[in-house]
């Protein structure tokens, strides 16, 4: 018995290892710290901290759920990437009364979800929530739809086993996973380098940014593909839902009814990527309708930013990071010239006083794709090329 | 409990440490196993822990009285009546009420019967074959029955073998909780091995070709006719290591605990005809309703070949039921029944047993018979895998399209894997079982070990991917 226990020792020896090598890089990089942890922390951070896990992964739902339940903020940004440059300066005064949970309503139901939530008082009711209306939520055909949400949470990956193990072969098999890297702002290998989602949840594009730092072009980020492909959402028969329309009023007229001030923003497409996609035979069928519903919804008293491309503000297509998600100027640009020109009577919005985000604007460093505020955008600064 | 979680490497290590410390006292390591048996169960679901009890309480009180009783045949009814009844409940109640509403509704009848929302229990399929086998072989008067409760209870919920076989017999399976158990370092070895080959199957091999095959039936129209064709090639191959796996790592664990379970495969994939094949697949399920239904149904006319056909294709399409509630498994095993005509015709047909035998024996030809086998296999196996008939349908359609584009990346990246185990199974084809290293130089063994551990370590699949047989 004992020389079978002491052999099986050596060889669960090797795995041990194997466990043992893993768990020290994924806590090297801070990939193992808990979403509630992450959360406690950020939630309360006076410093810059970013939150990637590029291992483990980032069960982004969860984490959205958990810093929103730290913050209960006045404002509230829901919606899905389009929304994720809203940034807490852009609602002076109340930037330290923000929480962007971008991406965390997927869908209809989540987002029924939450006004459930916010009616039983399960949680502090914002004052003000910015919506992301783009078209998903009326789309007859939305894999979106199907995906994990805040009704059904997924499992933080930090504490599962199985993502754990999937992580250490990522890190045996994938050598440049391993390299330490040379910032250490954040949580998870990509969160260390300043590439993910910030204190107030609005995401930093590192890439797309050092890219457009040195290259000065504007990408489309492959979303062209996926209408030459009819690839979803761009299905040959894209279909506006009547039905899921009806929802979404009724929805929204739940907020009111709440007394939460909402502010819609229908998110722009690059001007080069519409000009195409009005061409798609599902896409031309489909976005009418879906102007028309937008109209609709102007005309039952809600404030919207209207959908629009760079050049109808006067910008080029440099103002969005890909095809369709804006930068944090453009986001800026069409906040505050909608609560300057528009006739709104939102209590909050008429308050905003903008004045970081002119400052900001001012700035000689800022470019068409971010403002380079951050600390870590700091040294990009220096390598913009003085014909950029 | 699946095998392939930490949960399980736990409950096994403490099961391991408890009942080699308490293995002087046989009725005291019946009992921990006992208990380790149902919370191996319950984990999955405790509430079903109470139908196995019954079920196992129903049969040993038969076993108890049929020796005894003038109205035997009234017990062994109430033994087929309570497991086959469990069985239909739960596995085939919503089947025939929906097909009787699809009947009634083709015949013009506007019926609107009510399914059932019933959850399927883990291995009912399993253990109400072995408990009710226990109690055919008592009426048969093939074994005496089991005076002690517990040994039988053991005997029907054993934990290595309780979700998905081999289903044991009570004659080579009960007299094991009946003796001490000695540990044998031999075969405590030879079961680690079985242990660490089960994991390396399922999960460096079935779980990777079942992502890949999964796939490829969720949307077979977005593949091309080569990858839909390596998709049914690939798919028995899935099956095999996966259910192998579950059959191997239960034999490892139990003969580590010292218990020893009957092979339930015989490299089943190089048969060289469909009858040599279910002599080498899942073993214990076939012999089972070989020696329970085929012997009887056969017997009632002996003589005819035209019964001994149909006695056939009844035993397939109830061996293609038992797999599931649904017209694909019914017609995979007509198919399968179909495929026996040549070797029952080769009984009393001279040319057809030659040429059946000159297949089987001649080099060449026995190769051609086994790729064919396997061919046949596969095709077959669509319908298997498919959800429903139409899809079976639709994969077919799509197959023979002429679309003959490149294979997909991810399909020809698992090819080479899939190949090498092949060819590794057939060279290991004669052994015990296909990792029975103990003639290899310790160095070459070692190293194969070390092999195996980090193949899994780094190329297995931690998804917590279900055993495919689980839903049977």
């Amino acid at each position: 018995m004992k020389k079978f226990v002491l052999y099986t020792a050596i060889y669960v020896s090797l795995g041990l290892l194997f466990v043992a090598i893993g768990e020290f890089y994924l806590w090297r990089f801070k990939e193992s710290v808990s979403i509630k942890k992450v959360a406690e922390i950020q939630s309360s951070a006076t410093k810059e901290l970013y939150y990637g896990r590029q291992i483990l992964g980032n069960s982004l739902s969860t984490y959205k759920y958990e810093m929103w339940m730290k913050t209960q903020p006045k404002v509230l940004v829901l919606g899905q990437s389009v929304t994720l440059q809203f940034r807490d300066f852009m609602f002076e005064p109340y930037q330290d009364d923000f929480y962007n949970a971008g991406l965390m309503v997927r869908n209809l139901k989540d987002l029924k979800h939450v006004l459930k939530m916010l009616e039983n008082d399960k949680v502090k009711r914002p004052d003000l929530i910015l919506l992301g209306m783009d078209f998903s939520f009326v789309l007859k055909e939305n894999v979106l739809d199907d995906l994990y949400s805040i009704t059904d949470l997924p499992e933080d990956r930090a504490i599962n086993v199985q993502s754990h193990f999937k992580g250490y072969q990522q890190l045996f098999l994938n050598g440049s996973l391993r390299e330490i890297p040379d910032l250490n702002v954040g949580f998870g290998k990509a969160g260390m380098i300043g590439r993910g989602y910030r204190n107030d949840g609005t995401y930093r594009h590192l890439p797309e940014i050092e890219q457009y730092v040195l290259e000065a072009t504007y990408q489309d980020g492959g979303l062209s593909n996926k209408l030459y492909t009819n690839e979803s959402p761009f299905l040959a028969n894209m279909q506006f839902d009547d039905e899921k329309a009806t929802q979404v009023f009724e929805i929204l007229n739940g907020f009111k009814n709440l007394g939460i001030e909402l502010l819609l923003y229908v998110p722009p497409y690059s001007d080069q990527f519409y000009k195409i996609a009005t061409e798609h035979t599902g896409f031309a069928a489909f976005w009418p309708e879906f102007i028309a519903f937008q109209e609709g919804l102007k005309e039952s008293n809600f404030d919207v930013i209207s959908f629009t491309t760079p050049s109808q503000m006067g910008l080029k297509d440099d103002y969005m990071v890909d095809a369709e998600h804006p930068g944090e100027v453009l986001c800026a640009i069409q906040l505050m010239r909608y609560v300057k020109e528009s006739s709104t009577q939102n209590k909050m919005l008429k308050t905003l006083t903008f004045s970081r985000v002119q400052q900001l604007l001012d700035a000689e460093y800022t470019l068409p794709i971010s403002f380079l505020h951050d600390s870590v955008s700091v040294p990009l600064r220096n390598k913009i090329p003085s014909n950029n | 409990m699946k095998f392939n979680s930490v949960e399980f490497l736990v409950f096994f290590v403490a099961a391991f440490v408890l009942l080699w410390r308490t293995s002087k006292s046989l009725s005291l390591n019946n009992w921990i196993l006992l208990i380790a048996s149902y919370i191996f169960y319950g984990w999955w679901d405790y509430r079903f822990l109470f139908l196995m009890f019954i079920s196992s309480l129903v049969d040993f009180a038969v076993g108890y009285y049929i020796p005894k009783s003038k109205h035997k045949k009234l017990l062994i009814a109430a033994s087929l009546v309570v497991n086959l009844g469990l069985l239909m409940f739960f596995k085939y109640f919503n089947f025939f009420i929906e097909s009787t509403q699809d009947a009634l509704n083709a015949i013009g009848f506007a019926s609107n019967l009510h399914v059932l929302q019933i959850i399927l229990p883990v291995g009912i399929s399993f253990y109400t074959f072995q408990t009710l086998s226990y109690s055919l072989d008592v009426y048969k008067g093939r074994i005496k029955p089991e005076h002690n409760f517990i040994s039988f209870l053991n005997y029907v919920s054993f934990f290595p073998q309780l979700v998905a076989g081999p289903i044991e017999r009570a004659s080579s399976f009960l007299p094991q909780f009946r003796k001490a158990r000695v540990f044998n370092y031999s075969q405590a070895v030879d079961g680690l091995r079985l242990f660490l080959y089960g994991f390396f199957k399922k999960m460096v091999l079935a779980d990777n070709i079942g992502l890949r095959v999964d796939a490829i039936y969720a949307n077979p129209e977005n593949y091309s006719t080569a990858s839909l064709i390596a998709g049914c090639m690939l798919f028995f191959v899935q099956l095999y290591a996966d259910f192998s796996a579950y059959t191997d790592i239960a034999r490892g664990v139990a003969k580590i605990l010292g218990f020893e379970l009957i092979k339930n495969f015989k490299t089943p994939l190089f048969s060289k005809s469909i009858p040599e094949f279910w002599a080498r697949w899942h073993i214990s399920l076939t012999t089972w309703f070989r020696d329970y239904l085929f012997i009887w149904l056969a017997g009632l006319n002996r003589n005819s070949t035209v019964w001994r056909i149909i006695a056939t294709i009844i035993l397939f399409l109830v061996i293609g039921f038992w797999h599931g509630a649904n017209y694909t498994f019914i017609l995979f095993g007509l198919l399968m029944g179909l495929y026996f005509i040549p070797r029952i015709l080769a009984r009393k047909n001279k040319p057809i047993r030659e040429a059946l035998n000159f297949l089987n024996t001649n080099i060449v030809a026995s190769k051609f018979a086994m790729l064919f086998t396997y061919i046949l296999l596969s095709l077959t196996g669509v319908l298997f895998r498919s959800p429903n008939i139409s899809h079976a349908w639709n994969y077919y359609g799509l197959m023979f399209q002429s679309n003959t584009s490149a294979l997909d990346g991810f399909t020809l990246e698992i090819l080479p894997m899939t190949v090498l185990f092949l060819v590794y199974e057939w060279f290991m084809q004669h052994k015990d079982h296909p990792f029975d290293v103990s003639d290899f130089a310790p160095w070459l063994r070692r190293t194969l070990y070390v092999f195996m551990i980090l193949a899994i370590l780094l190329y297995g699949y931690f998804g917590k991917e279900p055993f495919y047989y689980f839903q049977f």
